[in-house]
């Protein structure tokens, strides 16, 4: 060989050689150099909670908003009439309402409102606000994300045509009754009311501001409430910067006072890469990140870092499985009750839940999460028991001519790790009684179309609470599609849970309410529809120096309970 | 035929291309085979509201009249509504475009240098192990995944040395004029915010910059060599001008004008690269607002993306010809 | 130089031909970085070749077997005897994703580049050949395509037809043939007003045979580096198009789809998982393009001295 092409050689092997040697010494140094760290690093930025996470918000205006991240902003700018305190999910504190009563037929409730609350913007907070919020997300109607059914789902609505409400006397649900008293007057009595408007949608906005920025409109979203906000929350917004980041600062009008500790100043950045945001936190640049729980190992035990693992979410993972009586022209076998039974208990779940949850996670013990009122502890859970699965499996075979072997595909959505790898798991397990499943990665928008058109056989699902009620998930997974349920479009449907459904949903008796719901889910565990897998564990990651910080499953993160020390 | 008239020949045709663009793009959105409306309402959307998104967005009509719509649109500054961002697409775009063109100024600034340089190194070494190596090194940049060169500059520079931050734009400066942050942060006089800014635009900068390096270094190398071998550059030699004065003065100065046309080429490899840059510096542009939306099947923030980009190639390579003619005496403008 | 037909006349017709041709060899044995390319290149292909037998594995075991009995001991494990490259978190072993990865690789890239090639041969040539309407028509849609940046074009098709390997490819192909084409057209434009065309015009020989016989195989030299070239592009697209949500499903034995999901961990301390696919994606395309920027100058007139 020539020279020359001895040049060129050691040319390549010198770029690849300093590539590999670069990575290794990284992956080397650290080993050596932790140690030397100093143990309790300054803080950096005392009076700004920096907070990494994914998703930008959608809109900011209450009245259209559906999405975590602009509920968090939303939850921290804006204060709705009822809420919860601290982890407590059982218990509705008054927040813009000092107090309120319903009368006997749960219709009509009378709310007593705090006096002296402004707007950031000094605006007075009252009864008219009140008001004029209701009446604005329902002549809205949310036209992007439909997030007001919420509330129309028991107050009258808006008939855009003749400009008139639907209700017997042409009025809206709201009444103003003086400066500081609002009556309700539901279209329907509804047992999930206050948990209900505790929700982002039913924020109070200020009405003047709102009449200068373009008004109601039917069926129209409002540009500029979607990028600007005046609140009554501890904080007001400084910039968006979309897909960027959002800044908020302390609003010095807040009724409650900024005195104790607080944080006067929060960015939430966005940030889609993991690894980027696990860097910044164990850099101290971020006091928070969103780490999914396969990474958590990443950052457990990183000096200075906290792996905090508050209790549970209402966040449920479910395997739904298609109940009609024939797919494809062909029958169906997960028609049969046997089938799906079988199929429950041939799942590991436990093995689910170590590998893919990292153990971060629960069983989910039927379709109501556990904390949530209506939850039943001592529900009957599948076990994992192969034998069993076989036994039924076979029964079913014979009783319904199936074949030897049944082929079923598994569809979940493209990008979600997780669920790829419990659909490996779950096939494994199926392997075992004689159902081969194929594994299919869909796109999100292609997998909501099988789903609606119940073009599938098994999908992974998941589900996350609008609302702390039975009803904003029983109903969605088990009512049948006629009383507008079956969300996930199962195609299950049985006369009697329907009638205990609807029965619970318009009681306004919580004792009761909770006895209907126990009979619905003893109904739905012997003919299941769904693989009941996993209740996620909330775990939040944070600097050890950020104080304050508790987890609701049902409320977004407070920042005005937040200091750093 | 004067300058002017050149390039207003060349705007006017410009119009066909673009035209054929929408084209492309629409045919694109065309073929989606899921119901768009579904994925825009979201999951827990009732039907009613699914329905609505399809009205209102000509889901239902004929394909002549949904082009009609979109080809009006894309004139009239209508491109379409974000539905993962809630608010229209030319909003976001306005948002987004500033960034990605600060950082794609930014990487061609640090391209065409280097690329240059390294070109000449190895046209005047031709063959010896400086040519290789600066081959190699130039190469290396179109054979990485660029967003995998941009985890190992996090890892080394924001991770181990804690040079430089690994996310974001930095902040806004007190005024914007323009949306490039920098040049805003120098004419408002905001120096804290310039610091701030340049710090943060540097390690996704040279991640760009280093997948379009070896497009400048082999025409520069290609050009250098052919200039090199001229009568004149021979003459300059023989009349014992230094080698310094040769290379740089003489030959370097002929040798441009066809990287200078690369450049053009080089924006596009720039702006594909921005997709994959910007995702993982959490940058704010126009490259992450498309990886957000095909999440959600955003197709109009698809369409608009692609279409803006489109259009800014097109642009720049105009600039490029004009420039072109305008330096190379021998080109006769309008041929 | 592309003749299959060897007759007694062969060596004498085509003397000048073969004459070139032995002088590219040279100088390609005698440019030190093509020849890299043209090593680091056969080596990808042994191992696509091979690949069953070089990989201890099937890609798809889970701690070297089937998926059940589920084996989780190995996730995440370091490089080691046992797993050269590590393993990711479910427990596949990564030096046979690696190996057998390179034939998907090679795969998308060759059936691209081919498909393209054929799209931008026939249309070239004729659009050249014909001239007319025909050519500006097929000039204009290629500069409709050529507005586009590859990649946001190919993101686009893919994001339309939906994630997936076959989609990707198509969306690939879409973007690469006008390049094709456009080479081929202006070597027919080229050589059409040669003489010896004109004369076998006037002898009577069809379209077909004249753009045959005459004009493809003088475009073969730049067609090919430029065939060189970007299959090393294509896979590089191919796998940041992965890097998207684009390509194939998780867990495949694809090189994008190794490097995109390996890259949450790379900065975590789980280094190999992004990295051994990362280089192999490096090494395979950076021997396609030494190879064809090698071949560029080999075969570049202007610099053919």
């Amino acid at each position: 060989m020539r020279k020359g092409v001895l040049y060129g050689i050691i040319a390549v092997v010198v770029v690849i050689v300093v590539v590999v040697a670069a990575l290794a010494v990284i992956y080397w140094a650290p080993h050596g150099t932790s140690p030397s760290k100093p143990t309790t690093p300054a803080i950096k930025n005392p009076d700004t909670f920096v907070w990494d996470t994914i998703g930008d918000p959608q809109t900011l205006d209450p009245a259209e908003a559906y999405d975590t991240a602009s509920g968090v902003v939303i939850q921290n700018v804006y204060e709705t009439l009822v809420t919860y305190h601290g982890s407590d999910t059982k218990t509705i504190y008054p927040l813009l309402a000092t107090s309120w009563h319903v009368d006997s037929t749960g219709k009509n409730w009378t709310f007593y409102l705090r006096k002296g609350v402004k707007f950031s913007n000094g605006d007075p907070f009252n009864a008219q606000a009140v008001k004029f919020s209701f009446d604005r997300v329902l002549i809205m109607n949310s036209p992007q994300t439909g997030v007001s059914w919420i509330l129309s789902q028991f107050m009258y609505t808006y008939n855009a045509t003749t400009g008139k409400w639907n209700s017997p006397d042409g009025q809206s649900s709201v009444r103003v009754v003086d400066d500081y008293t609002v009556e309700f007057h539901l279209r329907k009595a509804y047992g999930g009311f206050l948990p209900a408007i505790a929700f982002t949608v039913a924020s109070i906005v200020d009405p003047k501001v709102v009449n200068e920025h373009g008004g109601v409109q039917p069926n129209k979203d409002n540009a500029w409430m979607s990028e600007h906000m005046v609140g009554t929350g501890p904080y007001k917004l400084v910039t968006w910067q979309h897909n960027a980041y959002v800044k908020l600062e302390w609003n010095p009008n807040y009724w409650g006072g900024w005195s104790g500790h607080h944080v006067k100043y929060v960015i939430i950045k966005n940030i889609p890469e993991v690894a980027t945001r696990e860097q910044e936190l164990i850099k101290g640049d971020a006091d928070m990140a969103y780490i999914p729980v396969n990474h958590l190992n990443d950052v457990k035990g990183k000096p200075g870092v906290k792996v905090d693992e508050g209790g549970l979410t209402f966040d449920v993972d479910m395997i739904e499985m298609n109940c009609r009586p024939t797919y494809h022209n062909q029958t169906n076998p997960l028609y049969y009750k046997e089938v799906r039974q079988a199929i429950s208990y041939a799942v590991d779940y436990d093995t689910i839940i170590k590998d893919v949850y990292k153990g971060y996670a629960i069983r989910l013990q039927g379709p109501i999460p556990k904390g949530m009122p209506g939850h039943d502890d001592n529900l009957f859970m599948y076990p994992y028991d192969v034998n069993k699965a076989k036994q039924l499996m076979n029964d079913a075979r014979q009783k319904y001519h199936l074949p030897d072997t049944i082929k079923l595909t598994l569809i979940y959505n493209q990008g979600n790790d997780v669920r790829a790898h419990i659909a490996q798991i779950v096939k494994g397990n199926l392997a075992q009684i004689g159902i081969a499943v194929q594994v299919q990665e869909l796109a999100w928008p292609t997998l909501l179309d099988k789903m609606d058109r119940g073009d599938y056989s098994m999908i992974i699902v998941g589900w996350a609470p609008d609302y702390n009620d039975p009803d904003d998930y029983a109903f969605p997974f088990l009512a049948s599609a006629s009383i507008g349920g079956d969300t996930f479009e199962t195609g299950w449907h049985n006369a009697t849970v329907d009638k205990l459904l609807l029965e619970a949903k318009y009681t306004v008796d919580q004792n009761k309410r909770i006895q209907l719901y126990k009979e619905v889910q003893q109904i739905a565990m012997q003919n299941p529809p769904f693989i009941y897998l996993a209740q996620d564990k909330h775990v939040a990651v944070y600097r050890t120096w950020l104080q304050g910080y508790f987890y609701n499953p049902v409320m977004m993160l407070q920042f005005y309970h937040l200091y750093k020390q | 035929m004067k300058l002017w008239q050149y390039i207003a020949r060349r705007l006017l045709l410009l119009l066909p291309v673009i035209i054929g663009v929408t084209l492309i793009t629409f045919t694109i959105s065309f073929v989606i085979p899921a119901d768009p409306a579904r994925a825009w309402a979201g999951q827990k959307a009732p039907p009613s509201v699914v329905e609505k998104i399809r009205i209102e967005y000509h889901l239902n009509d004929p394909v002549y009249v949904q082009y009609y719509y979109y080809i009006t649109g894309v004139f009239t500054g209508n491109w379409g509504y974000s539905h993962s961002e809630k608010r229209p697409v030319i909003q976001c775009l306005a948002d987004y475009f500033p960034a990605t063109l600060e950082l794609t100024i930014w990487a061609m600034a640090i391209a065409i240098p280097t690329g240059i340089y390294l070109g000449v190194v190895s046209a005047v070494k031709r063959n010896k192990i400086q040519d290789h190596l600066s081959r190699v090194f130039a190469l290396s940049g179109v054979s990485m995944p660029i967003f995998w060169l941009g985890l190992l500059l996090i890892l080394i520079f924001y991770t181990y040395l804690g040079w430089f931050p690994a996310s974001g734009r930095g902040i806004a400066p007190t005024h914007v004029y323009t949306g490039l942050w920098i040049l805003d942060s120098l004419l408002s006089g905001d120096w804290h915010a310039l610091a701030i800014d340049v710090w943060h635009i540097i390690l996704p900068s040279i991640t760009l910059s280093y997948a379009t390096l070896a497009v400048m270094t082999r025409m520069t190398r290609s050009s250098m060599l052919e200039v090199l071998r001229l009568d004149y550059i021979k003459t300059a030699k023989a009349k014992g001008l230094s080698k310094k004065v040769v290379i740089y003065r003489h030959a370097l100065r002929n040798a441009l004008i066809p990287t200078l046309t690369v450049s053009g080429l080089a924006f596009a490899g720039l702006l594909g690269g921005a997709v994959l840059t910007e995702t993982i510096f959490a940058w704010p542009g126009m490259g992450r607002y498309a990886y957000q939306a095909i999440s959600t099947l955003d197709y109009p923030a698809i369409m608009g993306v692609t279409l803006l980009m489109a259009i800014i190639f097109v642009i720049a390579n105009l600039i490029v010809d004009i420039m072109y003619a305008y330096l190379d005496p021998r080109i006769k403008l309008g041929e | 130089m592309t003749e299959v037909e060897v007759t007694g006349g062969f060596r004498k017709a085509h003397e000048s031909q073969i004459k070139e041709f032995k002088y590219t060899l040279y100088l390609m044995r005698r440019s030190p970085l093509t020849m890299t390319g043209l090593i680091m290149l056969l080596f990808v292909v042994i191992v696509a070749i091979f690949a069953p037998w070089i990989a201890p594995y099937h890609p798809t075991y889970i701690g070297g077997q089937q998926y059940w009995p589920y084996d989780s001991s190995q996730m995440l494990s370091p490089p080691s005897l046992q797993h050269l490259f590590g393993t990711d978190d479910m427990g596949h072993d990564l030096f046979s994703m690696v190996v057998y990865g390179s034939r998907e690789a090679l795969y998308i890239g060759f059936i691209v580049v081919i498909v393209a090639m054929l799209i931008g041969i026939t249309l070239g040539a004729y659009s050249g050949y014909v001239g007319g309407w025909v050519d500006e028509a097929i000039m204009r849609v290629c500069d409709m395509f050529f507005a586009f940046p590859g990649l946001v074009l190919a993101m686009a098709i893919t994001a339309a037809l939906g994630p997936g390997l076959q989609n990707v490819m198509y969306a690939l192909m879409v973007v690469w043939w006008p390049g094709y084409t456009r080479i081929i057209r202006g070597q027919v434009l080229s050589v059409k007003e040669n003489q010896y065309i004109e004369a076998a015009r006037a002898v009577g020989l069809s379209r077909f045979k004249i753009i045959w016989k005459h004009v493809i195989p003088n475009s073969i030299p730049p067609i090919l580096v430029q065939a060189t070239m970007d299959l090393g592009n294509v896979i590089l697209t191919a796998a940041g198009l992965a890097f998207l949500g684009l390509g194939a499903a998780a867990y495949t034995a694809d090189w994008g789809v190794m490097v995109s999901q390996g890259r949450a961990w790379l900065l975590a301390g789980y280094w190999w998982w992004s990295t051994f696919p990362g280089l192999a994606i490096f090494i395979t395309v950076l021997a396609f393009n030494l190879f064809g920027d090698g071949l560029r100058d080999i075969l570049d007139p202007r610099l053919r001295r």
